[in-house]
């Protein structure tokens, strides 16, 4: 387990952390995938549940269970509308040449939404509480 | 931030020294863009070739620029490595902007 400040230097930390428990199940893309995931749900700690707010804490669990990967991201910040997860549409059909409209922000979701098998979303003890699962082959 | 910017008949050219283009970068690149828009610019060749890793808040921030660039405005990027390639994928980003292998092709492009 690891708790660090909510301040966007330390997300490095957090990806190198999940690597390092994930690196011998899974090849160097699927590793990609991992840290990509990770890293856009720290920023979104970081800045829709603290404000980009730092010295709050935020914790990342790891674990190798039954042929998955999970990952559990706890911070203490403003709620998330589970509706929003539920309602998410993981592709990205916007029209190119309505430049006006084109989405600069909520793509973070949808990244994990694409490279994790599960995500969920749970409020718990005033504390959001995600967590992603991600498959792997036994050797 | 680090980022080189030079001005060539009304093309900005911006070399972002950066090795990743995340969330803690995207309100500089913003303002920044939106100084430079603020003078005059329109046209931006962004040269990418030593970001090595580009998060969704680096390519909303590019998409910001975007729009802050107005009607007229355009921007081209080249020297994608392939992680961050994968990303322009991936978020379908590769149909707004115009990706490029050289720097030749993306004055080519952004002036057509």
């Amino acid at each position: 387990m690891l708790t660090v400040d909510s301040n966007l230097e330390n997300i490095q930390l957090i990806s190198n952390y999940v690597k390092e428990i994930a690196k011998d199940c899974f090849n160097i893309a699927q590793l990609m995938e991992i840290e990509q995931a990770v890293i856009e749900a720290v920023n979104n700690c970081v800045k829709h549940a603290y404000g980009y707010s730092d010295q709050h804490p935020i914790t990342i669990q790891c674990n190798l269970l039954d042929n998955n990967l999970l990952i559990e991201i706890i911070d203490e910040g403003k709620p998330f509308d589970v509706r929003c997860l539920d309602e998410l549409n993981a592709d990205f059909d916007f029209d190119p040449l309505d430049i006006a409209n084109l989405p600069e922000s909520g793509l973070g979701l949808k990244i994990i939404k694409i490279y994790m098998d599960k995500v969920s979303y749970h409020r718990e003890d005033n504390k959001n509480r995600w967590l992603f699962k991600k498959k792997f082959l036994s050797h | 931030m680090k980022i080189q910017i030079k001005t060539i008949n009304g093309i900005l050219f911006l070399v972002l020294e950066e090795n990743r283009l995340d969330c803690r970068l995207a309100i500089d690149f913003k303002d920044k863009v939106s100084e430079l828009v603020a003078e005059g610019s329109r046209l931006i060749i962004l040269d990418l070739s030593a970001v090595d890793f580009i998060d969704s808040s680096g390519i909303g921030c590019l998409v910001t620029s975007l729009k802050l660039l107005g009607p007229q405005g355009r921007i081209v990027i080249w020297g994608l490595k392939a992680p961050v390639e994968s990303m322009f994928k991936l978020t379908r980003m590769d149909r707004v902007f115009k990706l490029c292998s050289s720097e030749e092709q993306a004055l080519q492009a952004v002036l057509n």
